[in-house]
């Protein structure tokens, strides 16, 4: 059950969006730009309703959100994998926390051609790219996390006769969880970018393939309709994370962390 | 036999400064040992090393079975219920999930918490928490019950409650006891025998039985026999 405080924290957040709309469609029309470089959102809507009607909008959103989820659960698994490991095992870390530097450093835009070199331009090379954008703060994130946790955490769950894969899941991942949910907060904002760099890249469906393409036809309306749909696309995640947090951690909310 | 503990020679350092070495002694089964002495001596070390967290540089340490521990803080895990809590070591232990709950039940109901299993150890008082710490040390059946100032953090009159709850609790079981703390009246209340440790490196300086009969109770301490213990321990101290 969402609160009254959270309902009306959301109410907020659309009055905002609706105010950011009344002043674009303000400078659109004020005459300031040239119309076709600077659609109000007046013309970008019915591109979208238009969108919706040809059935263009629901294949380009479930082709975006089928990479981004697929990328986005395996760069969580093996970054929360990796970053339990490297947290808790001394030597892992120290020969592996240059490496993971460095990799992490990588701009992720420039792995694309390497990418598409290696996989095409077909769905693997999208969800790996998406998932490389991921992992790494997760991995960083867990790592901080388990290797940050009180003696007598591991002395109990050890009295309690927890050992590997139970003091995993029962002490080291929850105790880590403020940590790994900042990690994801990041990771949710770097596969959506990842996944909008691969789909202009080459790609023959998708939200930001929309974008790319209807820039190279020309229709502004629809490429502005194209972006207004990738920045909903981000939000709706971003609340989505917010409230699994919330169910998942309910031991945070006294504390009001996370 | 089970629940006995036996040390034997044991040193231990952290770095080239030994916090005691070469300490032997003897813990018979189902007996409450006070391990009593000044901050910083070494006594949260010891207990550490009888439970195996930390491993001797020398020595040797006997103890039969898993011991069960109560700290003075991080005891519970604040993302588990207080149920869950104590139901972890239990099921962890090969109890079917829901055997486990219900015992985990029976052991919070009998430290008067049935009605917290749901609460996470934030929503608690302090108290509270040590309270749901115990249950899930006694839950266990352990034959060796290892307690580091458990009460250190708590008012006063909460620990003399928990205090008594203690000693309820454990006479029925009769696991043995080594209980760290630095209070003098706690060590005779509850002990059968009170190890006063000081120096550096730590040694035993007394080894003192308390013959006060039990059950006993805040009022006992001002019984002639522990007045007398008290005094003779704080000229050691």
């Amino acid at each position: 059950m969402p609160s009254r405080s959270s309902l009306s924290s959301l109410g907020l957040q659309l009055l905002t969006i609706l105010l950011v709309f009344v002043c674009w469609e303000l400078v659109g029309r004020g005459g300031f730009f040239p119309p076709r470089l600077f659609p109000p959102p007046s013309e970008v809507l019915p591109a979208i309703v238009e969108m919706a009607r040809s059935g263009e909008l629901a294949e380009d959103l479930l082709a975006s959100a089928q990479r981004w989820f697929a990328g986005f659960f395996l760069g969580g698994c093996f970054g929360i994998a990796f970053g339990v490991l490297t947290g808790r095992i001394l030597w892992l870390r120290a020969s592996l926390g240059s490496l993971l530097n460095a990799l992490s450093s990588i701009p992720k835009v420039v792995l694309i051609p390497v990418a598409i070199l290696w996989f095409g331009i077909g769905e693997t090379q999208k969800v790996l790219l998406v998932a490389w954008g991921t992992i790494f703060p997760i991995w960083l994130s867990t790592q901080e996390g388990t290797s940050r946790i009180e003696q007598e955490y591991l002395w109990a769950a050890r009295s309690l006769g927890l050992r590997r894969l139970g003091l995993v899941r029962h002490v080291l991942i929850p105790n880590s969880f403020p940590y790994i949910a900042t990690g994801l907060r990041i990771a949710i904002a770097n596969a959506t970018f990842s996944l909008a760099a691969a789909e202009m890249a080459g790609a023959f469906s998708g939200l930001a393939h929309r974008v790319f393409y209807s820039h190279q036809m020309f229709q502004t309306q629809k490429m502005f309709a194209g972006v207004v749909l990738i920045t909903a696309f981000s939000w709706v995640l971003n609340g989505i994370f917010s409230l699994a947090v919330r169910r998942i951690a309910p031991w945070l909310r006294q504390e009001g962390a996370a | 036999m089970t629940g006995a503990v036996s040390l034997s020679s044991l040193t231990f350092g952290y770095g080239s400064s030994p916090v005691f070495r070469g300490l032997s002694v003897e813990f018979a089964a189902g007996e409450f040992t006070c391990v009593l002495g000044p901050s910083g001596c070494g006594k949260s070390t010891l207990l550490q090393a009888i439970g195996g967290f930390r491993l001797p540089q020398a020595g040797e340490v006997r103890l039969s079975g898993k011991p069960a521990v109560v700290f003075q803080k991080h005891n519970l895990f604040p993302w588990k219920t207080a149920l869950e809590n104590v139901a972890l070591g239990l099921r962890s232990a090969g109890m079917a999930a829901d055997a486990a709950d219900k015992a985990a039940r029976e052991s919070l109901e009998s430290v008067g918490l049935g009605d917290k299993a749901r609460s996470y150890p934030g929503e608690l008082s302090l108290g509270q928490q040590q309270r749901v710490g115990i249950a899930r040390a006694f839950s266990l059946q352990a034959p060796v019950l290892l307690m580091d100032e458990p009460f250190g953090a708590l008012d006063a009159q909460t620990r003399l409650r928990m205090q008594q709850l203690l000693l309820g609790i454990w006479s029925k079981s009769k696991p043995t006891v080594i209980f760290v703390t630095h209070d003098i009246d706690e060590a005779i209340l509850l002990g059968d025998r009170v190890l006063v440790l000081s120096g550096a490196p730590a040694g035993i300086c007394a080894d003192i039985r308390v013959r006060a009969e039990r059950p006993r109770h805040f009022e006992s301490l001002a019984l002639p026999e522990l007045a007398a213990l008290r005094k003779k321990i704080f000229d050691l101290l």
